[in-house]
């Protein structure tokens, strides 16, 4: 993609910006969710604030997904049309992991909007579907590392690391029976 | 003198949250985004330079390789 001049490129540059940012920012509200579940933010008054981040971090991130396909429309390189940047494997560049990238958008839209619809279809069903957000980081990692340009670059491989560790660790921590993780609790 | 109870303070509401990390976040896509362009046309630039040497011919007759970045000198006898 270097070969060609990169001023006719400048929608495939921000479509790339865009969806860096996005990780980045799903991999944090996935963290403060997880942090949330496994009450690991138990000072006064924090609880709140990671709530009202997590929602907003949440929201923002719908829509620089939805800014990093669309703006894919007015790419005169890459041309994937509609249905390339809403269906998944359609795409004629690197199908499969765009593929991936389309259902984690398409699963983070549902998952994520399914909080305000959480009436509706009752918390219990609504906590159900909120455990599979952790599906659409991991396949989000993998349309990031498979489709994109940067995906294997050191600083790209480094940044996912960073932002994979501390939901490992979270979720790890989530996962210990609730009388192991009140114990290590207490004791910090 | 009575000291005034102490207020709860009011949390700013989810829609300025969201519209602090939208700013935040377009910032970082814009500064990514410089990034990537520099470093695209920084490519393009080298590339451009390379292939605009050209095939050169050398006193002797032979060709020199487009590829090459610096003019080779050869030793005249």
């Amino acid at each position: 993609m270097t070969a060609t001049d990169p001023t006719q490129q400048i929608f495939w540059y921000a479509s790339r910006s865009l969806g860096i940012v996005a990780i980045v920012l799903l991999g944090i509200s996935v963290a403060l969710g997880l942090t949330m579940s496994g009450r690991l933010a138990r000072r006064p008054g924090l609880p709140a604030k990671v709530k009202r981040f997590h929602e907003a971090s949440t929201l923002v991130t719908l829509g620089l997904i939805v800014a990093h396909g669309g703006i894919l429309l007015a790419d005169g390189y890459l041309r994937p049309g509609l249905a390339g940047i809403a269906l998944p494997f359609q795409m004629s560049y690197r199908p499969f992991f765009t593929g991936v990238g389309i259902i984690a958008a398409w699963l983070a839209a549902i998952l994520g909007l399914s909080f305000y619809a959480r009436r509706r279809i009752g918390v219990k069903t609504w906590r159900w579907l909120h455990r599979w957000t952790l599906a659409v980081y991991v396949l989000a990692l993998g349309h990031a590392v498979g489709a994109g340009t940067d995906g294997r670059t050191p600083w790209m491989i480094a940044m996912l690391t960073a932002l994979t560790a501390p939901i490992v660790f979270a979720f790890t921590f989530r996962m210990l029976p609730s009388a192991h993780r009140a114990r290590l609790q207490s004791a910090t | 003198m009575t000291r005034e109870p102490l207020r709860p303070r009011a949390r700013p509401p989810l829609r300025r949250t969201v519209l602090r990390l939208g700013a935040t976040a377009m910032a970082a896509a814009t500064l990514v985004w410089s990034g990537l362009f520099y470093n695209a046309v920084a490519h393009h630039k080298a590339a451009t330079a390379v292939t605009a040497v050209g095939p050169a011919t050398s006193g002797s007759g032979a060709s020199q390789s487009s590829q090459a970045p610096a003019p080779v000198v050869t030793r005249a006898s």
